[in-house]
């Protein structure tokens, strides 16, 4: 009941990937199409800020640790650019570090998400209840 | 002056005369300058006395012969001077053959004109008796020949003590002062009276001023032998005396008693006799003989140093100090200053080389470091006890001792080996040294042996210590220089380790999510599955569960061992954390139908600790409980006070540890291994975790174990001194 529930409300939702890591963005994807969001993923930071700019995304989940520009800078451009400040974005981390978490949320960050913590039902629940919100 | 005088001071003069020529000679038979030294003093004496009789003759008709005799000894006489001023000090002749033969022959040839007839044609008798020869033309060669052979002797005298050093030039000095005061006395006691005042009562002096010159030269040869010339005049003085007292009693006896008395002629035979024989008698008289020798050492020794005195002085300074230069320095102060000694070294000697030189006085001590001295002494100092410088042949050696100012070197030697050389320069007041001095400084050197030894080896050891000091400081600073870039290197090995666990835990643990991803993915729609795929989802997703523990707790042994895990302690309610776990754990123990029970005890103070890390401990102990429990068994969880902490026990009733495991139980990777547990599944890290944690927080734990019976695990953590107590009654 809840799944429909969820799926329902999230219909015209843009769900922006930003992850280097293949496996996990795979997995993503997978989870959050089979509930009726369009996933738009993006391997590194660069091109990840340009698809903001163009797609202009309800939410972007977005991995701290990257090759090139790393999470917390892309979420600084995101939260400068006055086009793309409103975007919700959730921070998606392996590293259990507290500075870069405040961090985060001083720039903007609406979640701050540890992934060997949570359970993939789990992230996916997060990032539900924000989207609703 | 009468005859009586005149004879005496003949015999004074002549006896002595002779007396120093036999004893110059004796002491250096083969020497050159002790030949001729006596030989001269034996012509001149001859010849005093064929002058005297000559002036005063028995019988005038022999006066001729006498006259002649005395001319006739006058020749060799004067080349023996010539020859003395040329060969003086050395120990051979130092004329060349042509030479010798030339004035050998020369004075051949006057000896036999000065006894002709040409040289004294006769003899005229003056008015008073007094018989003058009358000298005739043969008397020029001996004029020529006495005055080239004077002059030579003169001329060579001064110009070799102008050109001679150190004692040779005292020598010189000696020889030369005699000759001059001899000069002097004669003009001043004959020349001047004779022929200005017309008085001629002190020419019958003249014999003794032979001596003066004679004793000088005498004394100038034997300086190196060692005799002191106030020894030689202290004795003749003696002697002199003793010779004065004796012509008194004479007197008193033969002209007194003999004349007076007994009415008796006394002529100038008897006189003679008599007085000789006195002589002979007192001369004989030892106790006087001794009494007059100690007083005239009295007079002319006052100055001397006590030998005893000064050797006590210098055994007290060798017992005073080890250190080389202090015992240096002393001594050759206080040997300088007594015996009069311008300069003074120690040669120090080791291993027959000469490595160092400790000086007083002399301006350049370096000089001993030159080859020459090590010549010196690898030829010559093992051989002997002393070398004075008088007394070495010509020779390299002598050269090496003119050359450097030595008078005396005497090596102080241990058993057979030197350990130093003394060296002494001339004394300050020109005079030679003593055989006192030599006896002295040999048996100081022979004392000297072990004290300069031992200062040596102190002098090394010290130096050694300072050595060893200095490369221990050194070696020191190396190893700790090594000892820091070793720990460097320890602490950057543990840094990479550290960073590698860390690196590969996080790298790890992206797989490991998305294989529990894609297991939730696939589980969502396994209800079309059939039943076995099923159990191998199941199977496959408890094994990624167990994987993904692992390294959590991988990561936080690496945390903790790196000093980077963050624990952040504030005040607590250690039950409300626990119900919290309970709670939460609740469903697994459901699922095998455990029952937890929590109980508290009275008041709980809050404790200081980092209650997500006591969350941590808690779960950890209590699915222990869980796991290596008996299905449908029963967990106790007490909470209570001990004294001023809290502690928190959980018992349960399962298999227990065995006694032989359960010191390792803390340990790294171990699990407990008994029956009914070889399902459970864990990492061996969680209690080893749970210690740390503890131990961090500055709690404790403990357990204790029945095998079979269950298990109780215990952690307490002390009360939060500020904290606020709460109250909390028991629940489930």
């Amino acid at each position: 009941m809840e799944k429909t529930s969820l799926s329902a409300s999230a219909k015209k939702n843009i769900l922006l990937l930003i992850e280097d890591n293949p496996l996990l963005t795979g997995m993503y994807k997978t989870a959050f199409e089979k509930k009726g969001i369009e996933v738009l993923v993006a391997h590194d930071g660069e091109s990840g800020l340009s698809m903001v700019k163009e797609r202009k995304p309800n939410l972007v989940l977005l991995d701290m640790l990257m090759p090139g520009i790393d999470g917390l800078t892309v979420l600084e451009q995101i939260k400068k650019d006055p086009r793309t400040a409103h975007t919700v974005v959730i921070m998606l981390t392996v590293v259990q570090d507290e500075e870069k978490q405040n961090r985060a949320r001083e720039l903007g960050a609406t979640d701050y998400l540890m992934k060997p913590d949570l359970e993939l039902h789990e992230i996916v629940e997060r990032v539900f209840r924000h989207l609703a919100a | 002056m009468s005859l009586a005088t005149s004879l005496i001071i003949l015999s004074v003069a002549a006896i002595t005369n002779i007396v120093l020529a036999v004893f110059v000679y004796k002491n250096n038979p083969q020497g050159a300058t002790n030949r001729i030294f006596g030989v001269l003093g034996i012509l001149v004496s001859l010849w005093l006395i064929s002058l005297h009789i000559a002036q005063h003759p028995a019988f005038l008709s022999s006066t001729l012969f006498w006259t002649r005799l005395s001319i006739f000894i006058a020749a060799p006489m004067s080349m023996a001077f010539f020859l003395l001023a040329h060969t003086i000090p050395h120990t051979r002749f130092r004329l060349r053959r042509s030479q010798t033969f030339t004035m050998f022959m020369s004075t051949a040839i006057v000896m036999i004109m000065n006894i002709s007839p040409y040289a004294f044609t006769g003899i005229a008798v003056e008015e008073g008796g007094l018989p003058r020869p009358i000298a005739g033309p043969g008397m020029l060669p001996f004029a020529i020949l006495s005055t080239f052979f004077s002059m030579a002797a003169v001329y060579l005298l001064f110009k070799r003590s102008s050109k001679s050093r150190g004692a040779e030039r005292a020598q010189f000095a000696f020889v030369t002062t005699g000759i001059l005061l001899m000069l002097g006395l004669i003009i001043l006691t004959i020349f001047v009276p004779v022929v200005f005042f017309n008085n001629a009562s002190l020419v019958s002096l003249a014999p003794l001023y032979t001596l003066v010159f004679l004793g000088m030269t005498a004394y100038a040869i034997l300086r190196h032998k060692l005799l002191d010339i106030r020894l030689l005049l202290a004795r003749s003085l003696s002697f002199l005396l003793l010779l004065g007292i004796g012509a008194s009693a004479y007197g008193l006896v033969f002209f007194v008693g003999a004349q007076r008395l007994l009415g008796i002629k006394v002529d100038t035979f008897i006189f003679v006799s008599a007085w000789a024989l006195t002589t002979i008698a007192i001369l004989t008289f030892q106790p006087m003989q001794a009494r007059l020798r100690t007083l005239t050492n009295r007079i002319f020794f006052k100055e001397e140093y006590d030998s005893e005195k000064l050797l006590d002085a210098l055994t007290r300074i060798m017992a005073e100090s080890i250190d080389l230069d202090y015992l240096a320095a002393h001594i050759l102060e206080r040997v300088t200053t007594e015996m009069k000694i311008s300069q003074a070294a120690f040669l120090i000697v080791k291993n027959h080389k000469i490595v160092d030189v400790k000086s007083r006085g002399y301006r350049d001590a370096r000089f001993a470091l030159s080859e020459e001295l090590e010549n010196l002494f690898h030829q010559y100092v093992a051989q002997d006890h002393h070398f004075i410088f008088d007394d070495l042949p010509e020779g390299v050696l002598k050269n090496i001792f003119r050359t450097f100012t030595i008078s005396v070197a005497i090596p102080i030697r241990v058993e057979k080996d030197e350990v130093a050389i003394l060296v002494l320069g001339v004394k300050s007041s020109g005079e030679i040294y003593s055989d006192k001095d030599i006896h002295v400084l040999d048996i100081f050197a022979s004392q000297a042996g072990i004290a300069m030894q031992n200062a040596q080896s102190y002098a090394e050891i010290k130096k050694l210590s300072k050595e060893l000091e200095t490369r221990v400081e050194e070696r020191t600073y190396q190893l700790k220089d090594a000892q820091e870039r070793e720990l460097a290197k320890a602490r950057e090995v543990s840094r990479l380790k550290d960073e590698f666990v860390f690196i590969a835990a996080h790298e790890l643990r992206t797989p490991v999510a998305a294989i529990r991803g894609f297991l939730e993915l696939v589980a969502e729609s396994s209800t079309h599955f059939p039943k076995d795929v099923r159990e191998n989802l199941q199977a496959i997703s408890l094994a990624s569960g167990h994987l993904n523990q692992l390294i959590d707790d991988l990561l936080q042994i690496a945390r903790s061992e790196a000093g980077t895990i963050k624990i952040s302690v504030e005040s607590a309610n250690l039950l409300l954390i626990v119900t919290g776990v309970v709670e939460e754990l609740t469903p697994l123990a459901d699922e095998r139908g455990i029952t937890i029970a929590v109980d508290a005890h009275g008041a709980l103070p809050n404790v200081l600790v980092d209650a997500q890390k006591v969350r941590e401990i808690a779960a950890n102990l209590i699915s222990n409980a869980i796991k290596y429990n008996r299905d449908e068994g029963r967990i106790d969880v007490n909470i209570f006070r001990q004294g001023e902490a809290v502690v928190c026990e959980i018992r349960d009733a399962g298999y227990g540890i065995p006694k032989d495991q359960q010191e390792k139980i803390f340990k790294k990777f171990f699990r407990a291994h008994t029956e009914g547990t070889e399902r459970v599944l864990g990492t061996g890290l969680g209690l080893f975790i749970s210690r740390m944690l503890v131990e961090k927080m500055g709690g404790s734990i403990a357990f204790s174990s029945k095998e079979g019976f269950g298990t109780t695990f215990s952690f307490s953590f002390p009360f939060a001194k500020t904290g606020a107590q709460h109250n909390a009654s028991a629940s489930a």
